[in-house]
This record gives structure tokens, sequence and C-alpha cells, in this order.
């Protein structure tokens, strides 16, 4: 499922920071009250329409192999699976409570595999990425959470810039889709300036503070970096760091 | 394919080079071993004479060059080959396995994922998406899930002179962990376990890149206080390397970290040592890998260290001084002088 907006995000990723980065995280201002003010703001603008793409991928079994029209498991070399096999011990099948939690561990690594290849690029997902990353590389000395912190002043990109590093992110993504590795949205097949605006208008939508906005004619800002890098994080792991300078 | 039971069991063996054939006759112990080499012709000479090298090979190894044979004929298989060659091996294999085996590999290599156009000297930077252990290798490659590794201060002469040793097997799964100490251990070699398959097998792939650079300090003959340095700064930087990976620093500390940092560190018969040893006598890498009969695969570790921290933008002062010494033509002294001046900043700043 592809959506440009999501709904828990600023909580998901303040959680996920605090858990990844422990000691190198800081809440640096208590938001009860803004959090409230947040929700009634997505209350009162929740009948704005925002897309929403489903897509089914191929269909697997409980490890992971694909599974044919007539529901049998097929390995890569055509054979039929034999499933009773992973359960097997001396051509037993025998109860292990530990083997099967290692198997329910390894069917999510296979599932969130295939979603990095069943995954469908939103406008949105590729302005907050190159927003995102556009930080990174100006600021080389700082770390993640360094980032984060960046002032307000200092959250300002040029527009020139950042349209240069989508029309590259995009091409690159382009190149990935004939290789059979990502899947990019319908809308995603006009121009570059189309796409921009698109994605600029639809990322995190309903949220107070926006995380990317147009200033005036020359600079895009975040009102709120853990919400770009939240919304970033849908392109990572395809390598395209380096296609934004 | 039915397989046998492991209780009937026939143990295999990939890999019939010096550790290959050292792991055959540990497990000939226990059991029969079938011992798979791509080289018929090796093969046949280790049948003919029943010797490998100076060793003798147990009576209860048989000998075979067909994968299929070998897959039919043993549930539990122990991969022992350089890690370059193992992609292709499992390519050929892959056809023959099933989830009913489980594969326990020894190999101290890592397999990268190179952009087009780039090598392992070349590539700028790698992350972890491009790097695979041999463990995840099988698991992407094949059909088989019960995956584990063996790891440890296990340098084959001393195994092979049944001098006493141990071993880590590690695995996800307390059934490989199970099967592999009963196949493998003995009287003279104790077998330890742990479920942190990924620390296991970085630490074993880490530390031969320290044991070249404790090679070189060998070569150029200093002595034990400047060999202690670099082993605990070399076991700093494996472990901050392998926590960006992935991996429970923790692994970096029992046989398979410090034990088999120092026993490589201090061991002329570690190929990788050989290899920084030479280079400090004023051989060049070139006329050392030409001459040596076995892949050091600490070689192709550097690189892949150096790369992945670049990408990660961490510290890794003993690789990044070794690529530009074995790669960039950096004269050794100065890559002594550069660790000396490096500013590291607390003692143990890693676990």
């Amino acid at each position: 499922m592809s959506y440009h907006f999501v709904l828990e995000a600023a909580s998901l990723i303040k959680q996920h920071l605090k858990r990844t980065g422990q000691e190198q995280y800081y809440i640096l201002d208590k938001e009860s009250a803004s959090y409230l003010k947040f929700l009634k703001f997505v209350w009162t603008t929740f009948s704005k329409q925002s897309e929403i793409n489903l897509a089914f991928g191929k269909p697997m079994d409980v490890f992971g192999n694909f599974v044919d029209e007539e529901g049998r498991s097929m390995d890569p070399y055509g054979r039929e699976v034999d499933i009773k096999a992973y359960f097997e011990v001396d051509g037993e099948v025998t109860e292990d409570k530990q083997r099967d939690g290692v198997y329910t561990k390894m069917l999510g690594e296979k599932i969130s595999e295939r979603f990095h290849v069943e995954n469908r690029v939103f406008s949105s997902h590729l302005v907050a990425y190159v927003g995102f990353e556009m930080f990174r590389k100006r600021f080389p000395n700082l770390d993640l959470y360094g980032i984060l912190r960046l002032l307000e002043e200092e959250r300002r990109l040029k527009r020139t810039e950042f349209f240069d590093n989508v029309e590259r992110v995009l091409n690159r993504l382009r190149e990935l889709v004939a290789q059979d590795k990502v899947h990019l949205a319908g809308h995603m097949n006009n121009d570059v300036p189309h796409i921009i605006e698109h994605g600029i208008s639809n990322l995190g939508l309903y949220h107070a503070k926006r995380p990317l906005s147009l200033v005036d004619h020359e600079t895009i800002q975040t009102e709120d970096m853990n919400l770009l890098y939240f919304y970033h994080n849908r392109l990572e792991g395809y390598e395209l760091a380096s296609y934004v300078q | 394919m039915s397989l046998p039971p492991t209780s009937n069991k026939k143990v295999g063996v990939i890999g019939a080079g010096s550790f290959g054939t050292t792991v055959a006759n540990l497990l000939a112990q226990n059991q029969s071993v079938l011992l798979y080499d791509h080289s018929a012709e090796k093969l046949a000479e280790l049948a003919q004479n029943r010797r490998f090298k100076d060793y003798e090979m147990a009576e209860n190894i048989e000998y075979t060059n067909d994968l299929e044979r070998l897959t039919s004929e043993c549930r539990l298989i122990f991969p022992v080959i350089p890690s370059q060659f193992f992609r292709a091996l499992l390519a050929d294999l892959g056809p023959y396995l099933t989830p009913g085996h489980s594969l326990i590999h020894a190999i101290k290599g890592l397999d990268v994922r190179l952009p087009e156009g780039e090598t392992l000297q070349s590539v700028g930077s790698l992350s972890r998406n491009q790097v695979k252990t041999m463990s995840e290798l099988i698991r992407s490659e094949t059909m088989v899930a019960r995956v584990g590794c063996v790891a440890g201060p296990n340098l084959a002469g001393e195994i092979a002179e049944g001098m006493p040793a141990a071993t880590v097997v590690a695995s996800p799964f307390d059934q490989v962990i199970s099967e592999g100490k009963a196949a493998l251990r003995s009287s003279r070699f104790r077998v330890h376990a742990s479920q942190d398959i990924l620390g296991i097998e970085l630490a074993g792939v880490l530390k031969n890149v320290m044991a070249i650079a404790s090679g070189i300090l060998g070569g150029l003959g200093y002595g034990d206080n400047t060999r202690a340095l670099l082993i605990t700064r070399g076991l700093a930087e494996m472990a901050i390397i392998g926590k960006k990976l992935g991996a429970d620093p923790r692994a970096f500390l029992g046989l398979a970290g410090v034990g088999d940092l120092v026993a490589t560190c201090y061991s002329p018969r570690s190929r990788n040592y050989t290899v920084g040893y030479r280079l400090a006598k004023g051989e060049t890498l070139d006329e050392i890998t030409a001459s040596m009969e076995e892949v050091a695969e600490g070689v192709k570790t550097v690189c892949i260290v150096k790369a992945l921290a670049s990408h990660y933008r961490i510290s890794a002062p003993i690789s990044q001084a070794l690529f530009r010494t074995l790669f960039d033509g950096m004269e050794i002294e100065r890559g002594m002088r550069l660790l000396m001046e490096f500013p590291f900043s607390e003692d143990v700043d890693y676990i």
C-alpha cells in the first residue's frame, strides 16, 4: 500500500529515533498541547482527498517461496517445494518452537525484501528523499541527530538545486523500474516540475507542520525535520544517495 | 529427493583445501564423511595416498566430484572453500538442495555486489545492502533455511597435528547448533555455541585484516607491545564495524573474535599474517598472492571494510591505512606513523 500521508508519522518517527538513538536523541519540546492541536487539524481537514495505491505482489507461502496458480510452492528451479522438509529431523516431522520462531523471523525478512521490490514510489516519497539527502550532503560533518536539530534558518534549500537533484534521482528510479527492482505510481510519468509540485503539495498533506513547502520562487523549506526524515525513509535501501549532490 | 536421516549419518564437506581436509578429519572422528572438491585430480590423489600434505586422511572419508551424490547422501554439509568461489558453487549446488538440508560453512569472507564498472579496489563506498555474509548468501541463493557457521582460533596445521583447540558453531537454529556440535566435537576439539551467526561470521571475516597488519609488524621486527596495541585497537575496529553491520559487539569478545584474532595475529601459519610479513620484507602484493597456494581472504576484506567505513562514515584507521599500503603504494613506515598519530579517544568505546 502506498500513500502520501501517515496519520501517526510524528509519533512513529519519534519512537524510532528514541529506540535507535537512545542518548543521542532528545525530545526538545513537549508537544502534548500541539499534538492535540494537530489532531484537531487532522480531523477538520480530513475531507481533503489523498491518493492511496494498492498493489498486489506475487503470492508467497509462509517461507517466502512463490506460489503458483494451483497453490503449489515452487523453488527458483521450477521444482515443487516439499514444505514438510522444513519441519523434518531424521525424516520425521518434529515440534520445535525455537525453530518455528526463527522461521517466523525469516518470513518477516522475506516480506520486507518483497515489499522493497513491490513498493510503488509516489512523488511525495521522492521529494522527501531528495530534500532530506540534500541536508545530509550540505552538513557532512553532522550525524543524523545533528541534521534533525538544524536551526530554522538552516532548513532551507535552493529550488533550482532541488529540481536538479529530483531529476537525477527520478532518472535512477526509472532505471531501477526497468530492472524490475521497484515500481512508480502512475502520476510519476509526468514531467519533473509537475512531479515536484504534486509531491510537495501532497507530502504529509494533513500535518500541521509541513515536511516540505515552497517559501518563494527561490526557496523550499521544511517545518519539521523529523517528518521529512520519516517520509524520506520510504526510499532508503535503493542506493540513491549518490545521485543527490 | 528423500534425504538420509542424520542418525544414519554421513556428513558432507565441500572443499579439499587445507582447512576443508582438516574439517573432514575432525568430522570423521564421529561419523563417515563424503568430501567433495571440484578437482577430480586432487580427489584421486587424496583417495590414493590417504594424505593431504604432511597429514593423514581418516579411513572413513570418501571422495566425490559429484554434487548430486553429495546432496543425496548427506543432509548436513560443511562448505569450506574461499569466499570468492562460493556464489558460483551455490549456483551449481542449488538445484540439488532442499529445505531439509543444513549447511554449516567455515568460510571467512564476504560476498559483494559491486556497482557496474567498479572493482573491489576502485569502489568508493559500500552499504550493508551490497554486502552479504556467507550464511546470507546460502539463504538468498538456495532453498536451505537451516544455516550455521564455524569460526574460532582454528589454524589447520595445529588441528591436524592433534593439538587441543576450540571453535564456535553459530546458528539461529538450536537444532543446527546441536548437530554441528555433535558432528565436530572430540576429546581434543571443544565446540562452543552461539545464536549470533552474524556476529560470529563477521568476527571471523574481519580478524583477517588485523592478521595482515600483524604480519607487517612481525616483518618489521616490532615487539609484543606493538602487537598488543594492534590487537586491542584491531578488536575495537572490528567491533565498531560489526556493530554498524548489525552484529552484537559481544560476539567479538569470544573465541571467534579475540580468540581467532590472537591466534592469527601471532601465527606465521596464518595465510593473512604471511601476506603482511612478506610485504614488510619488501615483496609486492602481486608477487605474494601469485606465489601462495591458497587464498588469503584478508586482502579482499581490506577493500570491503575500507568501502563500508567510507559509506557509514566510521573511522577504521587500521583497515584504511592497510588499504593505502596494499593498493595505493603508501610506504609501510608512513602507514605506521599515521596509526600512531591517529586520535583514538576512549580505550573501550565499543561495548
